[in-house]
């Protein structure tokens, strides 16, 4: 058979994943702390039906040999920890990273990080995040306060109507060598693999990790215009692997069709 | 004429084998349209004295394959681990089996901080491999990588008296061949936060596609002209009328 059906094959799958992604990227354009995602494509390997050097019957050598590639494959979709927009939402619970870095999540015993600041507080005066996981440290906010502030650097302080403070503890940062390895687990949480590496633990604004703004959220950075563009692009690329696995299929109609 | 004939459809034959091949060419060229500094292939045909015996040659098809090492499109993406070529020349990769050579820029970091590329294989500068530690990675054209403003390694852009003396390996990667030297690449110049896309133009390879067809088609028009005059012969020569 001819390879160019199985090749082309692995261009519409490479292509379907591609859309996968952009179709991720966008469904979440309005989820604060998401990272776009990208699909990320190699050659596969080459199969040589005649190696350079080798002899003709003729007895002259082959300059260049034939190398028929096979298609390609997704190497890794990966995560692009670029910053994204900030905006002010009043809120002294939203808590955005300017610069890198996570806050530490503990859900059911386990350490997951995550870069939306969208906090509320539980039924006992903890806080915590959208799914009711407690942010690391943990701290329970007093009766009696009224205002509850965090500076850039992570200095928590819960407030009574007199700017007494109640209690006050210091929130960290953490920071990957390569977010890239991180594990998306959904709700908005990354895991440590051993590609990311271990968390450094720092306070906000010291060793490169960013510094915390109140009232802020960080939406996701993924750019609508580029997305489509993407995906406009995605489809023709499908499109065109489907010619080839097509015409493919005409040469084999065309070589059928010599015995009468 | 019997001969002839004969000859003619092994003619055919061989030149549909051919366009067969052209096709898994192009195939694979329209499968790595989004593959990050992809180098299209093309097929070139070259006609070839095979001898068929002492007394008997012929001339026939020899198909050659040929990478061609244009320039791709440079795309902004904004990722700072993401570096573009442009003009000639290769980045060095350390791989198990040894140094090779590629044109895609979507780097990463491993675990331990190191710069590899998209496989996992780490990137080979100046003075080894290259490890990141620090808030920020400042490349410059020229391929000197700073973190956190401090020099730390310069990128090894480097490339043959001849670009044909890289060879497809697969993993977007290029081995040399055998005999040829890596020289240094002074026309090169980085650019960071740009990913060199694939050089490989959809319209080229869809008119090769039709001209591939419609080239098979003919040969076995060809064929089956053949088969006429070979059927014509067998019922009607020697027939009375």
């Amino acid at each position: 058979m001819i390879r160019s059906l199985f090749s082309g094959r692995t261009g519409m799958t490479g292509q379907q994943l591609q859309l996968d992604t952009i179709a991720n990227n966008l469904a979440n354009v309005n989820t604060s702390g998401f990272k776009k995602s990208r699909a990320q494509f190699e050659d596969l390997y080459y199969q040589e039906l005649r190696a350079m050097g080798t002899e003709t019957t003729g007895g002259s050598q082959v300059p260049s040999g034939i190398q028929i590639g096979l298609g390609v494959r997704p190497t890794s979709v990966q995560k692009i920890f670029t910053q994204g927009s900030l905006t002010e939402t009043g809120n002294e619970l939203d808590w955005a990273i300017e610069g890198d870095g996570f806050f530490k999540i503990n859900h059911n015993g386990e350490d997951y990080y995550t870069r939306a600041g969208a906090f509320t507080l539980d039924a006992d005066g903890y806080i915590v995040n959208q799914n009711g996981d407690r942010v690391q440290p943990e701290f329970a906010v007093p009766e009696g306060t009224q205002v509850i502030s965090i500076n850039q650097n992570g200095l928590l302080s819960a407030k009574d109507s007199e700017q007494q403070i109640l209690a006050s503890t210091q929130v960290t940062l953490h920071k990957f060598i390569n977010p890239g390895g991180l594990r998306s687990v959904g709700g908005n949480l990354f895991k440590e693999t051993d590609a990311s590496g271990a968390p450094n633990e720092a306070n906000p604004g010291t060793n490169g990790l960013g510094t915390i703004s109140q009232r802020f959220m960080e939406v996701s950075n993924v750019d609508v215009t580029e997305e489509l563009v993407n995906m406009i692009i995605t489809q023709r690329a499908y499109e065109v692997n489907s010619k080839s696995v097509q015409t493919a299929d005409k040469l084999l109609e065309v070589a059928n069709t010599l015995a009468r | 004429m019997f001969i002839q004939n004969r000859l003619g459809m092994l003619e055919s034959v061989e030149t549909m084998l051919a366009q067969e091949q052209r096709l898994n060419q192009v195939t694979n060229n329209l499968a790595n349209v989004d593959t990050p500094g992809y180098k299209k292939d093309n097929v070139t045909f070259d006609e070839m004295l095979y001898r068929a015996n002492q007394n008997r040659q012929r001339v026939g098809k020899a198909i050659r394959s040929n990478t061609i090492h244009e320039q791709g499109v440079i795309q902004k993406t904004d990722n700072p681990m993401d570096i573009a070529i442009t003009g000639e020349g290769f980045f060095k990769i350390q791989t198990p089996h040894g140094i090779r050579y590629t044109r895609a820029g979507n780097f990463q970091l491993d675990n331990s901080g190191q710069l590899v590329n998209a496989s996992g294989y780490p990137v080979v500068g100046d003075g080894g491999p290259i490890t990141i530690e620090g808030k920020s990675m400042d490349v410059t054209g020229d391929g000197r990588l700073f973190v956190d403003g401090q020099q730390v390694n310069i990128l090894t852009i480097v490339t043959s008296d001849d670009q044909k003396d890289f060879e497809k390996e697969g993993e977007n990667l290029f081995r040399l061949k055998n005999n040829a030297q890596e020289l240094p690449s002074p026309e090169a110049s980085l650019q960071q936060g740009f990913l060199e896309k694939s050089n490989v133009n959809t319209v080229t390879e869809m008119t090769a596609m039709i001209d591939l067809y419609r080239a098979y088609e003919g040969q076995q028009k060809a064929i089956r002209a053949i088969d006429d005059l070979d059927d014509l012969a067998v019922r009607k020569v020697g027939s009375l009328a």
